[in-house]
């Protein structure tokens, strides 16, 4: 159980940022794309 | 076994690259040759009497079903050779003669249904002729390059195929074998291509270029090919055909499995089936994103053609559309679950079959949820409107979005199960690999969530609409990041015991059946969709319909015209494969024959 817990919070918690990230390129980039476009 | 020398690979490698760079140079090179300086006159401006009517048949109707019949076959035999030629590489990298067996049956089913590609693009081009004159000719003006190149491109279509089958047998071993395999991928180029020519054919009557206001051309034919819309649907198709060719090679499959009369044939057919449906789900999981870029682009195009898709009179094929689609993804997923059958190890995994049934279930309901409900009005009365307050918010975009990616995340566990089915990991840290893909999974599908969720209801539309394009990303990443860690996690993996091919339940063919009936009936909808939003023009603001038929007809009409041809489809499907299985019969009448 010990080498099935801690592997997954950590997989969590460096997943979850990995995509919270991935989310924030692209949302902004997006968002930038359009402030240039007006 | 004699392997060709690389020189005489890379020879055979150069030919072929200098057969795709003519074809370049051909395609590219419409504009360089075109009659710049002819005179063109503007689209015709026709009446109703400028449509003729011969012997009582419906014009529109004829042309419909022999385009959509046409459609139907070419989508099956372009994609066959793609997978034969994958398999047929497989076979020779892995030398199991098994898969170029495969190769060479998937090809002779699509040896005969290439015939009848053929027989109905001329009853196609005879209809059309005959029913749009004016229509046809204004095209045919301008691609006539396309049209002249397309019909040469046809032969030498025919040629390599014929070749290529003919000569399975013939060219096999060492330096032929790379012969063959060059042939196969020279079908597939000049296959890919006569695809390309024709849906630019298409899409300039949706999205017409290379033409001013009233339709005079400028002489540039790449401009005219080069539209809008091409693009958008060159890829939507591509994958589409792959998806379809498989579900069809599918079907026949189990049509051998439940007539074969051995248990060895069962086996084969068994094994066969497996692999149809693999290439089926492969080509399925990127299909939805294909066909929201498509949307997407319509909608940036045209937004008149973009809500009449998907907001206006035919938003409710698109609620048949999403039973269609999440038929799909239930039959290919049961049809996985049935064959973890085959392995003695699979009852580790059937305890979770049933969450990913309540997952899949789940995101059906959501996907085929509607925006605007069609009531009576007591029942509008009732409701308070046409919105329903708690199922109402499920009827837009991002929930259709997100429904979809879970669907296709929980179909890639599936095929994970599946995969893992037969092996015991050896790895001492299987335990962590475990737990880290749980995670990814989880992580991926609370982002999937949160995207929809938070972009597609509490911030403004332009967030609604960009937010898909994260969630197709950590889709891939999920599905691609777990099949590589389950790949280290399974390396040297113990088998459980030899995978009994042939034990799966004769329902699990019927599975591959409802695959196939599925795929055709929805790309006939979606088929008339995209033609239908045209309304009353050949080409969209160009030149108009007149004909008594430019109106667009009721959903219950449409969806009978889509449904006959597909039983007309499928019936000479019946026929290609009983073809294909009398071929192989043989009769030895005693005393015919003189000795």
């Amino acid at each position: 159980m010990k080498g099935y817990v801690l592997p997954f919070f950590a997989g969590l918690v460096v997943c979850s940022a990995g995509f919270l990230a991935l989310d924030a390129l692209l949302m902004n980039l997006q968002g930038l794309s359009l402030i240039f476009q007006q | 076994m004699m392997k060709a020398r690389p020189i005489t690979r890379y020879t055979t490698l150069g030919l072929f690259g200098l057969l795709v760079c003519g074809l370049g140079i051909m395609f590219t090179g419409f504009d360089l040759s075109g009659v710049l300086a002819a005179e063109y006159a503007p689209a015709p401006k026709l009446t109703a009497a400028d449509y003729p009517t011969i012997a009582g048949v419906n014009s529109r109707v004829a042309v419909w079903i022999f385009a959509q019949l046409h459609l139907w076959f070419a989508a099956f035999v372009l994609a066959v050779p793609i997978f034969v030629f994958i398999i047929e590489v497989i076979g020779m990298r892995t030398r199991d003669k098994r898969y170029d067996d495969m190769a060479y049956e998937f090809i002779k089913v699509a040896i005969t249904a290439y015939s009848l590609t053929a027989i109905l693009g001329g009853a196609l081009l005879f209809s059309l002729i005959l029913f749009y004159p004016h229509l046809f000719n204004y095209l045919a003006v301008i691609f006539s390059e396309s049209m002249f190149y397309y019909a040469l491109l046809f032969f030498a279509e025919s040629a390599v195929l014929y070749i290529y089958y003919y000569g399975w047998h013939w060219l096999q071993g060492g330096f032929r074998k790379w012969v063959h395999l060059t042939l196969g991928l020279t079908l597939n180029a000049v296959g890919t291509t006569l695809m390309l020519l024709a849906n630019a054919w298409l899409t300039f009557m949706m999205s017409p270029a290379g033409v001013d206001g009233a339709g005079v051309f400028s002489g540039d034919a790449w401009a005219a090919i080069h539209n809008f819309l091409w693009n958008p649907i060159n890829i939507h198709r591509f994958v589409a055909n792959i998806a379809y060719g498989g579900s069809i090679v599918g079907a026949y499959a189990a049509f051998k499995f439940l007539t074969a009369g051995s248990k060895e044939a069962r086996a084969h057919y068994d094994w066969m089936g497996y692999n149809a449906n693999f290439i089926a789900i492969c080509a399925l999981l990127p299909l939805p994103f294909a066909g929201y870029y498509l949307a997407a682009e319509i909608y940036a195009y045209s937004q008149q053609m973009g809500i009449t898709l998907m907001g206006g009179i035919f938003a409710w094929l698109f609620i048949i559309q999403a039973v269609l689609i999440g038929t799909l993804f239930l039959s290919a997923n049961y049809y996985l679950w049935c064959g973890m059958g085959r392995s003695d190890g699979a009852k580790r995994y059937t305890k979770y079959i049933k969450y990913i049934a309540i997952v899949l279930v789940g995101a059906f309901l959501v996907w085929f949820t509607p925006h605007t409900l069609v009531l009576s009005n007591a029942e509008l009365k009732a409701l308070g409107g046409p919105h329903h307050k708690i199922l109402g918010p499920l009827g837009i975009m991002p929930a259709k979005n997100t429904a979809v990616n879970v669907m296709i995340i929980f179909t890639a566990l599936s095929f994970m199960f599946y995969r893992r089915a037969n092996k015991i990991a050896t790895v001492n840290w299987v335990n962590a690999g475990n737990a880290f893909q749980v995670a990814l999974f989880t992580a991926g599908i609370i982002n999937i969530m949160f995207l929809g969720i938070y972009h597609g209801y509490f911030t403004n539309t332009v967030y609604k609409v960009a937010a898909s394009i994260p969630q197709v990303l950590t889709t891939v990443v999920v599905i691609v990041g777990s099949i590589t860690l389950d790949s280290f996690i399974y390396k040297n993996a113990r088998e459980v015991a030899p995978l009994h091919w042939g034990r799966i339940p004769g329902r699990a063919q019927y599975a591959l059946f409802l695959l196939a009936v599925a795929f055709t009936w929805l790309m006939g909808l979606m088929g008339y969709i995209r033609s239908g939003i045209r309304q009353h023009w050949h080409v969209v603001d160009i030149m108009r319909d007149n004909s008594t038929e430019a109106f667009t007809p009721t959903l219950g009409y449409a969806a009978n015209v889509v449904s006959v041809a597909a039983i007309i489809f499928m019936a000479m499907v019946i026929f290609v494969f009983w073809i294909a299985q009398v071929s192989s019969n043989k009769t030895l009448p005693a005393g015919y024959w003189k000795a």
